[in-house]
C-alpha cells in the first residue's frame, strides 16, 4: 500500500480545508486566492521534482521519485505564487492564508514519511525507533539499530507551529508577517532536526538540505530583523490587561 | 487594553464571475482526472506488452501528454481571458499538480517503476 502517497494526499486535503477556512475568515475567498493556490500547487509540484532531480542529476528521477522533496516543494510553491500573482497583477500579500494550512498539512503528510522512510540516525535515546529491514536507503534498519524518530519530531513541531499561528494571527497586524515567522521557524527547525535525519552528509558534517537552508536562513534572519525594528512583532509580546 | 486585531486590507471586490470561475475550476479538475486515469490505464496495458525496458518510451510519452493537457492547455485557456476558460484552465493545472504531488507519479504515467 502506498502509505507515503496516501498521507501526502491527506495532507494536501487537510491543508486545502484549512486554507479555505482561513480565506473565508479573512474575506479573501475569491478568484485571486484561487490563482494563488494554483501557482502554489503547480510551483510546488515542479519544485519537488526539480529538487529530486538536482540531488542525483539523473533525468529519470525527475519523473520517478522527484515528488519527495519538501524543501523543493515549498520553494517552488513560493515562487509559483509570486509568478501567479504577477501574471494577474495582484499585489496583496497571500502568505498569511497559507501558513496555518501548510503547517497542519505537513504534520499529516509527515506521518507517511515516518511510516515508509528511514526514520533517522542511530541513537541510544530511550525513544529511538526501529524500522523494517526492507526500508530503502536505511543501513540502520538492516543493522536493527534504534534510530531517531526525526519525522515525529517534525510532526510535533508542525502541530505546535499550527497552534502558535492560530494564536498569533489574532495579534499580528502587518500582512505577511505570519508567513514570515512560520518560514523562519520551520527553516531553523529543519536545519537543527537534520542532525537527526538519515540524509547523506555532503560537506562539513552538513547534509544537502542544510546547505540549501544556509542562504535561506541568512535571508530570513535579515527579514526578521527588519520586521522587529519596525515593531511588526511587538503585539506578540504585549500582555492583555484586564480592565 | 490589549492590542486590537486589525483586519488585513480589504480584498478587491469579488466580481460576478467568481462563482463561474470556481465552478469551472472543479470541472477542469474533474476533466483532468479522467484524462489522467484513462491515459495511465492505457499506458499500463501498453507497457505490459513491451519487452523489458521497452515501456520507458511509452511512459515518457504519456508524461509529456499529461503535462501538455494539464499545464499546456491550462495556460492556453487562461489566455482566452473569459471567466469559464480561466476557471477551466486553473482546474486543469490544479489537477496536474495534485495528481503529481499526491501520487508521486502513481496512476499518472509519471512513475516508470510501476511498469517495470
Amino acid at each position: 500500500m502506498p502509505l507515503h502517497e496516501i498521507f501526502v494526499g491527506l495532507g494536501v486535503f487537510v491543508a486545502s480545508v484549512v486554507f479555505v477556512r482561513e480565506a473565508r475568515r479573512r474575506g479573501a475567498l475569491n478568484e485571486q486566492s484561487l490563482v494563488a493556490v494554483t501557482g502554489a500547487l503547480v510551483g510546488g509540484a515542479i519544485g519537488m521534482r526539480l529538487a529530486g532531480w538536482l540531488e542525483t542529476m539523473n533525468l529519470s528521477d525527475l519523473w520517478m521519485y522527484g515528488s519527495r522533496s519538501i524543501l523543493g516543494g515549498l520553494t517552488g510553491a513560493y515562487i509559483g505564487v509570486l509568478i501567479a500573482k504577477k501574471i494577474i497583477g495582484y499585489r496583496e500579500r497571500t502568505g498569511d492564508l497559507f501558513a496555518p494550512a501548510v503547517a497542519l498539512g505537513m504534520a499529516v503528510g509527515r506521518i507517511g514519511c515516518h511510516l515508509t522512510e528511514a526514520p533517522g540516525r542511530p541513537t541510544s535515546l530511550p525513544w529511538g525507533v526501529h524500522a523494517p529491514a526492507t526500508t530503502p536507503e536505511c543501513p540502520g534498519c538492516l543493522a536493527g539499530q534504534a534510530m531517531h524518530p526525526s519525522f515525529v519530531y517534525e510532526i510535533i513541531f508542525q502541530l505546535v507551529a499550527f497552534a502558535a499561528l492560530l494564536w498569533a494571527r489574532e495579534r499580528l497586524t502587518q500582512p505577511g508577517e505570519l508567513f514570515t515567522l512560520y518560514l523562519a521557524g520551520y527553516a531553523a527547525f529543519r536545519f537543527v532536526v537534520e542532525f537527526t535525519r538519515a540524509n547523506e552528509i555532503l560537506w562539513l558534517d552538513l547534509t544537502g538540505p542544510q546547505w540549501f537552508l544556509v542562504p535561506g536562513l541568512l535571508l530570513l534572519g535579515l527579514r526578521l530583523v527588519y520586521g522587529w525594528r519596525r515593531g511588526h512583532y511587538a503585539p506578540l509580546f504585549q500582555r492583555k490587561v484586564m480592565t | 487594553m490589549g492590542p486590537q486585531w486589525m483586519p488585513p486590507p480589504p480584498p478587491p471586490p469579488a466580481s460576478n464571475s467568481t462563482g463561474l470561475v470556481v465552478g469551472m475550476s472543479f470541472a477542469g479538475l474533474g476533466a483532468y482526472s479522467i484524462v489522467n486515469l484513462v491515459l495511465g490505464f492505457v499506458i499500463f496495458i501498453a507497457a505490459m506488452d513491451q519487452s523489458t525496458g521497452g515501456g520507458t518510451g511509452l511512459v515518457a510519452a504519456g508524461a509529456v501528454i499529461l503535462v501538455l493537457v494539464g499545464l499546456g492547455a491550462g495556460v492556453g485557456l487562461l489566455l482566452v481571458r473569459k471567466p469559464w476558460a480561466t476557471g477551466l484552465g486553473l482546474g486543469l493545472m490544479i489537477g496536474w499538480a495534485l495528481w503529481s504531488i499526491t501520487t508521486a507519479g502513481f496512476c499518472t504515467g509519471l512513475n516508470p517503476s510501476l511498469y517495470g
